[in-house]
């Protein structure tokens, strides 16, 4: 009998719930279901600061892991305040002269759509930034480089990025296409990165006198692995979050996304082979990064036929180009200006070549190709001079010093495994000892 | 001359001059790196061998002892030192005797990293150091100094600074070696450098860290 009641009741129960329910769903607001989707994406790509980080430090040497990782760690950080203080108006403000936004500055009231949009394109300007600490890294002046990304963040990318993605942006008039910024993100912190290690030089003993290029392994390859991973899985919601919008066409946003990432990995390890090359890991995650960057500007307009060749072709780009840079002397730590500035180049490149419905049309092709050059003019001239300025005041390149003992202890005052550096002349309980530099 | 006499007259040379420890490690230096070198290279011998300050003051001695060994008759050597010095015997790092200063072991540290690359690559450290002594930001007379110092010559003077240009000198030296044989064995090597002077330091109550 008490089953019974109890049986009855809940009944009751669900039955004048449902139809409550029922009703519910009609009524809800996409824009809940959009902002939803772009926050957990902007989070996703968060997780790519953490992606970057492991596959930085992973490459860089022990003794310098820790500078790595607070290069990336405080990019978020600096990059955030600055990009919501300055970058965010310049880039989505009102723009009357297709070149730069002229409020939105430091939003604190706004439509609540506004913020979700500020939420997400942080993340984007963070990510623009940090590309660039890798190539930098292991003798970098710690002060030097986070002026350097406030440059960056407020002012270099949000610029550009105005142009391509702020609705009266000269550029995106125009008809240019970079849905998730091959270029507005990638390329213009490829380009950051070659003028910096321009004016750095590359690291004590990378190059022999006899032109010969030394290998200086990264200390923990899993890090590559893991930060490979992280980063793809980020790239599901840097490409997917561009939507701005929970759509029916996000699965072939993401699958265009995937594909391109494995068919990259896929296209630098052949590559290596025709290089007679062995097939490094870091080599293949660099090519699914490459093949995620190229993707980027065209993943909501391609087909996937095309989205695999633009990794494939992506990632075999990558291996190149880190060849051509050593042939340069040019030391680039974990290859971001072939990863991030020449596939990104690529990337936007076979956005026009291969738009879905309007495949190899000139006049696509040649916007393209003015976006692309205006990103380099604009990126490299203004990196170029903002390092310059930094090097001939703060100072950009550590001392030989520096380098000996490692930006771990001269930066930051810690080891980063104080008890596995058997091999070190510097150990954790003596780092007291060390006379000020 | 055979090995064994030429030994026999080294250590002939030698023996007035060291205690077992200091002759064992001496001789085993000799066999090693300068018994198939002709006479004139005893000088550079002497120079590698002779850390304290009482053995440096008779290194003019010590040479023409040794010289003098080598003329002698057979019957007139000492036995061969292997047979003579107990085996046993543990071979300690410094001269007993010998009371070493901030100098000597900021040149035994000198010596060991340097000592680290192969003889090829020494040569081309070597010459990296001289061609670029102007970058070293030391006064000219230290410059100087290390200069002789690093071209070998028989003149060389104690390697005696100040802290800061010691530490400078290290710094100059683990350049030269990184440009030629990369970072990372250079770092090997001078970790390696630091663990074999470290006893001698402690010893002498010496902060290797000083140099670091």
């Amino acid at each position: 009998m008490a089953n019974l009641k109890a049986y009855v009741i809940s009944s009751s129960v669900l039955c004048l719930l449902l139809p409550i329910s029922g009703m519910a769903a009609e009524n809800v607001d996409i824009k809940v279901l959009d902002t939803v989707w772009v926050l957990m994406a902007g989070a996703m790509v968060f997780l790519m600061q953490a992606g970057f980080a492991l596959l930085e430090s992973g490459m860089a040497r022990a003794k310098n892991v820790v500078n790595v990782m607070m290069k990336n760690y405080m990019d978020l950080c600096v990059g955030s305040l600055l990009f919501w203080l300055l970058g965010y108006g310049l880039m989505f403000g009102t723009n009357a002269t297709g070149w730069v936004g002229t409020d939105l500055f430091g939003l604190a009231k706004a439509p609540d759509w506004d913020f979700n949009l500020l939420f997400f394109q942080i993340m984007f300007a963070a990510t623009a930034a940090t590309i660039v600490s890798g190539a930098m890294a292991e003798r970098t002046n710690y002060l030097a480089y986070l002026i350097g990304t406030s440059g960056i963040t407020a002012i270099i990318y949000p610029i550009y990025g105005s142009w391509a993605w702020n609705d009266h942006g000269w550029l995106k008039e125009m008809g240019f296409i970079d849905f998730a910024g091959s270029t507005v993100v990638h390329s213009v912190g490829g380009w950051c990165s070659l003028a910096a290690i321009m004016l750095l030089g590359p690291r004590l003993g990378k190059f022999g006198s006899n032109g010969e290029v030394r290998d200086l392994p990264g200390h923990n390859l899993g890090y590559v692995a893991i930060g490979g991973f992280l980063l793809w899985f980020g790239w599901f919601g840097f490409n997917g979050g561009s939507t701005l919008a929970a759509g029916t066409n996000l699965g072939h946003i993401l699958l265009n996304t995937h594909m391109a990432g494995a068919a990259g990995a896929v296209g630098a390890l052949l590559m290596s082979y025709a290089m007679r090359k062995p097939a490094l890991m870091t080599n293949a995650v660099n090519g699914s990064v490459a093949g995620l960057v190229a993707i980027t500007a065209g993943c909501a307009s391609m087909a996937i036929p095309y989205a695999v060749l633009t990794g494939l072709i992506g990632g075999a780009l990558s291996v190149v180009g880190v060849k051509v840079l050593e042939k340069m002397r040019l030391d680039d730590v974990v290859g971001a200006v072939a990863v991030h500035g020449l596939c990104g180049m690529w990337g936007t490149l076979a956005a026009g070549l291969f738009l879905i419905n309007d495949m190899f049309n000139p006049h696509q092709i040649m916007v393209q190709l003015i976006g692309i050059g205006a990103a380099f003019v604009w990126v490299f001239i203004s990196a170029y001079s903002m390092y310059w300025i930094i090097a001939k005041t703060v100072g950009l390149r550590v001392s030989a010093m520096h380098e000996q003992r490692g930006l771990d202890i001269t930066e930051h005052g810690e080891i980063a495994y104080p008890e596995f550096n058997f091999d070190s002349a510097y150990s954790a309980d003596r780092l007291k000892d060390l006379q000020k530099l | 001359m055979d090995l064994v006499t030429r030994r026999r007259a080294v250590y002939t040379g030698l023996r007035p001059y060291f205690d077992d420890n200091g002759l064992l490690l001496a001789i085993k230096l000799w066999q090693e790196k300068y018994a198939d070198k002709p006479k004139y290279a005893f000088s550079e011998f002497l120079s590698e061998c002779c850390k304290s300050k009482e053995l440096r003051a008779q290194r003019t001695h010590i040479l023409s002892s040794i010289l003098h060994a080598i003329e002698l008759p057979e019957k007139e050597m000492l036995a061969d030192p292997f047979e003579e010095l107990k085996p046993t015997q543990k071979i300690e790092q410094a001269p007993a005797t010998a009371s070493v200063g901030l100098t000597e072991i900021f040149e035994a540290l000198l010596n060991a990293f340097l000592s680290k690359v192969s003889n090829k690559e020494q040569l081309t450290v070597r010459l990296y150091m001289i061609n670029h002594i102007a970058e070293l930001k030391i006064d000219n007379r230290s410059k100087l100094k290390f200069s002789t110092w690093v071209e070998q010559k028989t003149d060389t003077q104690p390697l005696s600074y100040e802290i800061a240009h010691m530490q400078k000198i290290i710094n100059f030296m683990y350049v030269a070696i990184c440009e030629h044989i990369g970072p990372v064995r250079a770092d090997q090597h001078l970790s390696q450098s630091i663990k074999e002077v470290e006893v001698l330091a402690k010893a002498e109550d010496v902060n290797l860290y000083d140099f670091l």
